[in-house]
């Protein structure tokens, strides 16, 4: 069954792909074949089975064809995901997906499960380019004349989930904002159930031609998710503050048009405050309902690194997860986190002896986020050589020398050079508000106490 | 059949020893010849490495992690990288005490030219003034040397101040960013050299652009920093496995070169060597010696020589290297490029600035280097770290940097001597060095001329950014031991033979007579076969 095929995954070093490959696994599928232009993921457990890496690309068909050839079952994650523009969600999610459908073809593969979204399914998707992709791509493989399934999961939480760790960041605030009235209903589902779900659909042949939609045991509102994130965070239950929509809207679609692809949130994304997100029962979902997560130890895996305090994460990884996600908003790899401490243990940044306001900045930066923009923009001015800095060179070294962030240090595509100088004018610009926020907080203490 | 003992394997040592076994003598080499890491994964791309090994932290920052650079570290915009640390690396026991110079030696197999950035630059009569030779006598050994180590280069503006050789192989294609500087240049050569009496052109460099002698043409792998694992780009060392092939060649490695052995008719008749390993210590005889181990080493051995025959420590006057500074610059029309790493790193393009008199003339090898290390850069920006990245994904393809190069002259300030310690070790070098007082004026007229001319080109110079490297920094040291016509103590005459010891030669650039803006390391291969050619008459080989 399962064992004996040759199952390859794309996008498998993402958020789903990195826990579809481990349930793989786990379901003893002994060879699986996995796509991804970014690095291998690396797993103790997976030792004895065959999981192999292809670096490749999606628009690059050449580049993972030979691979694919000799595969019984193609599940297909990649997609682009985050801000990006109309034209590459499209050129990815669309084009991508129908020349992967040409490849399967070309090679003789038959069986293809597309992972697509619940939003896929929203009426309305003119300012959504990502789900309105989405279903064009889902279109194309209904009519690719291969043995398809899709799947449509629906919010999907867990360790790295970018989404979840946004939601939170909300949940956390003093006021809570919440879009809308609150009471879009949603049925949050953990990446490791989507992982099983999916395994499942491998040997089960029924589901050919079907849309099966993934989603978790409870359906509940916002208002509701918002007000257990609060209590798993340890924050005091306020009143939500409701945002209308209607104020919200118009001005992200104006900012659109401006700035396409720039965007922390986009008005389609805040389509899942207007539409209900619950599904239908299916099969699938009734094999593995008894085992799946709820709702409160979803929210707590979606906590980011550095709010987390589990006893295998060192201060170290946080910290180098945390200065990871400030320099190129990317999570790293466990080989990272190696080389991070390694790098300690061989004196690197400690070697200079740090004063206790050094040591100040650090322990303030290390709580990330704007704590740690500040920081790093006084500690460039005030304390350029001190033990914040060399921590966060070294964090830059490591991250341009290894699979875990050289592409970051590029451009995806070229720009023009007047939209290049904006840019840099306005990450200027950013660093002199950075850097009268550092001097009003950091100024004070540094003039009393900054001796050793 | 006569023998000859050369000591070092460096550019000088090996065209030499090439030359001398082609005319059919026996050659014996002495190096301490410290060896780099064989190549790794010579398939793939610079990108690719970093992707695809499995410890690629491990290759690009070393296992200590001493290629990170951090904040405080004294590091350079581009450092030599951890596997390449080998080539500085000096044995137990040899001692040096400097000022006003930070001095570099290398004892590796190949010598310093095995980090070289392969920038092959001809003296001309202008350069040559104060040498008892001129580009005459080196000019066929200069064509000689180019097809042997394969050069790339064409002729265009800069034949003005360097003469253009024989056997020039088509260049390798330029990156993006030269390209637009060209023709931009180009468009503006008439006003550059009547305003600011600058040129521009290709620069002539020692890489493949086709195969030759089972070496591969350059890939644009974008490794040349990190070692071409084709060699591509030449080393010494690519000639000393040639030399290997020659049953007259013996190698002998792992021992430093101490001292000759003189004897009273002023002849040399052994060099006193220690082997590394034990700590013996070996006479190795010959006909003739030749001294090919940088203008520090050799000087050392001689003054060491000196001392034990005449009992005497003396000055050896004369030192001199090129002043270095690094311009890094902006061309704004570059900015908003996706960089593409697959290009040849160094410098492909070159500019001169004529000088007030002939022998001024100012080099600048312009780079527009992609595969540097970034963080070591990135910390020098003038935002925090997060907004210095962001900022050079940007600017990355629109970056470049400018070595300017200055001439420098003997004086007697600038000098080597010895500092006896043990009876049986060897002794101390010491090595003085005070800058000329006009120093800092020709450094900003220079700095000033050539920012006039890059924004000619379009291109802009940041502020605060440019360094200037100490003295010793460029590793192009000569004088020590110059050429002269008249016999002179501690000079050597045209042929490069010491006037003190009459069967010692020396074949680096200790016998320079002055030091123009260029690197010498070309020179030094052309001169070393020049010596072999006049001086080392044929052998009849049985």
């Amino acid at each position: 069954m399962i064992e004996a095929k040759r199952i390859f995954v794309t996008g498998a070093s993402g958020f789903i792909g990195r826990s579809l490959v481990e349930q793989l696994v786990v379901a003893r599928c002994r060879d699986v074949v996995c796509l991804s232009r970014h690095a291998e993921v690396r797993n103790e457990s997976w030792d004895g089975a065959e999981v192999q890496w292809v670096r490749g690309d999606l628009l690059r068909p050449g580049s993972y064809q030979n691979k694919l050839r000799d595969s019984d079952v193609v599940i297909h994650l990649g997609a682009s995901t985050g801000n990006h523009t109309a034209a590459e969600y499209r050129q990815v999610n669309f084009e991508g997906t129908k020349g992967l459908i040409a490849s399967c073809h070309e090679v003789g593969v038959k069986r293809f499960i597309f992972v697509s979204t619940v939003a896929a399914g929203y009426g309305d998707l003119h300012d959504y380019p990502y789900a309105l992709a989405k279903r064009d791509a889902e279109e194309a493989v209904k009519g690719s004349g291969l043995e398809a399934t899709i799947v449509r999961p629906t919010l999907v939480l867990g360790p790295g989930s970018r989404i979840g760790e946004s939601l939170l960041k909300f949940a956390r605030l003093p006021l809570v904002p919440v879009l809308g009235d609150g009471n879009a209903m949603i049925q949050p589902i953990h990446v490791d159930d989507v992982a099983r779900g999916l395994v499942e659909l491998v040997a089960d042949r029924t589901t050919i031609g079907e849309t099966i939609e993934l989603g978790g045991r409870e359906v509940l509102n916002w208002n509701e998710w918002f007000r257990r994130a609060r209590r798993i965070t340890g924050k005091g239950i306020v009143r939500p503050l409701h945002v209308p929509l209607w104020l919200i809207l118009p001005i992200l679609r104006g900012l659109e048009r401006i700035a396409e692809g720039k965007l922390p949130v986009t008005a389609g994304q805040l389509s899942v405050f207007r539409h209900d997100s619950s599904i239908e029962v299916n099969s699938i979902l009734n094999r593995i309902r008894d085992d799946m997560r709820d709702v409160d130890s979803m929210i707590a895996d979606s906590m980011p690194a550095d709010k987390l305090n589990r006893s295998e994460v060192t201060e170290l990884d946080r910290e180098c997860e945390i200065f990871a996600q400030h320099l190129i908003n990317q999570s790293v790899s466990e080989y990272l986190f190696e080389e991070y401490r390694r790098a300690h243990e061989k004196g690197g940044p400690l070697s200079n002896e740090p004063t206790s306001f050094d040591n100040h900045v650090l322990r303030f930066a290390r709580r990330g986020g704007w704590r740690l923009s500040v920081a790093d923009a006084y500690a460039r001015m005030f304390i350029p050589t001190g033990i914040l800095r060399r921590k966060l060179v070294l964090a830059m070294a490591l991250l341009e020398n290894s699979a875990d962030g050289a592409d970051r240090f590029n451009l995806e595509k070229s720009v023009r050079p007047i939209t290049g100088m904006f840019q840099i004018i306005g990450w200027g610009m950013r660093y002199v508000v950075l850097l009268i926020f550092g001097v009003a907080l950091f100024g004070p203490r540094h003039l009393i106490g900054g001796g050793r | 059949m006569k023998r000859v003992v050369v000591v070092g394997s460096g550019a000088s040592g090996v065209h030499f020893a090439l030359n001398a076994l082609e005319r059919g003598w026996a050659v014996t080499m002495v190096d301490v010849g410290k060896k780099g890491a064989p190549a790794v994964e010579p398939e793939l791309d610079f990108d690719s490495m970093k992707a695809e090994m499995k410890d690629p932290l491990d290759y690009f920052l070393g296992e200590d992690f001493s290629g990170a650079l951090l904040p405080n570290s004294e590091g350079e915009y581009y450092g030599i990288p951890p596997h390449k640390q080998y080539i500085f690396e000096v044995p137990a026991g040899e001692s040096i005490d400097t000022r006003g110079f930070e001095a570099l030696r290398s004892y590796a197999l190949g010598g310093l030219a095995e980090a070289w950035t392969g920038g092959a630059y001809p003296l001309n009569d202008d350069d040559m003034a104060g040498f008892p030779i001129g580009y005459k006598d080196l000019e066929p050994h200069y064509s000689a040397v180019a097809k042997e180590i394969g050069l790339t280069g064409v002729d265009d503006d800069m034949a003005r101040f360097f003469p253009v050789q024989d056997h020039l192989m088509e260049p390798v294609a330029m990156d993006e960013h030269g390209e637009y500087l060209k023709l931009r240049y180009e468009e503006k050569r008439a006003r550059i050299w009547s305003l600011d009496r600058a040129v521009m052109g290709r620069s002539l460099v020692a890489v493949l652009s086709r195969d030759q002698d089972g070496r591969e043409a350059c890939n644009k792998s974008g490794r040349c920093l990190w070692g071409c694992p084709r060699k591509a780009l030449y080393t010494p060392s690519i000639t000393l496995e040639k030399l290997k092939t020659f049953e007259r060649f013996t190698y002998l490695d792992g021992r430093l070169g101490e001292w000759l052995e003189v004897k009273d008719n002023g002849e040399a008749e052994a060099l006193m060597v220690r082997c590394l390993g034990n700590g013996t210590r070996e006479r190795i005889e010959a006909d003739r010696f030749v001294l090919a181990a940088g203008t520090l080493s050799s000087s050392r051995l001689f003054l060491d020589t000196w001392r034990r025959w005449k009992q005497e420590v003396v000055k050896l006057e004369g030192l001199m290297d090129n002043r270095q500074i690094l311009m890094p610059f902006l061309t704004p029309a570059m900015i908003g490029k996706r960089c593409d790493t697959h290009n040849y790193q160094y410098h492909q393009l070159m500019m001169a600035l004529e000088g007030e008199a002939p022998d001024e003339m100012v080099h600048c090898q312009i780079t527009t280097l992609k595969s540097a290390q970034l963080h070591a850069i990135l910390q020098n920006a003038p935002v925090d770290l997060r907004g210095a990245l962001s900022i050079f994904r940007v600017i990355r393809t629109a970056l470049g940097l400018v070595n300017i190069n200055l001439r420098d002259k003997p004086r007697k300030t600038n000098y080597v001597t010895i500092e006896p310690r043990g009876a049986d070790e060897t002794s101390k070098l010491v090595v003085r060095y005070e800058p000329d007082v006009r120093d800092s004026m020709r450094i900003k007229k220079a700095c000033r001329r050539v920012k006039r001319v890059l924004r000619r080109l379009g291109c802009v110079v940041p502020p605060g950014m440019t360094r200037i490297r100490p003295m010793g920094a460029s590793v192009h040291y000569a004088g020590t031991l110059p050429m002269t016509e008249e016999p002179t103590l501690f000079k050597v005459g045209k042929d490069c033979r010491s006037y003190d010891i009459g069967n010692l030669y020396f074949a680096d650039g200790s016998t320079f007579c002055n030091l123009p803006a260029k690197n010498l390391t070309y020179t030094l291969m052309a001169n070393a076969r020049r010596i072999a050619s006049e001086s080392f008459e044929e052998q009849v080989i049985d």
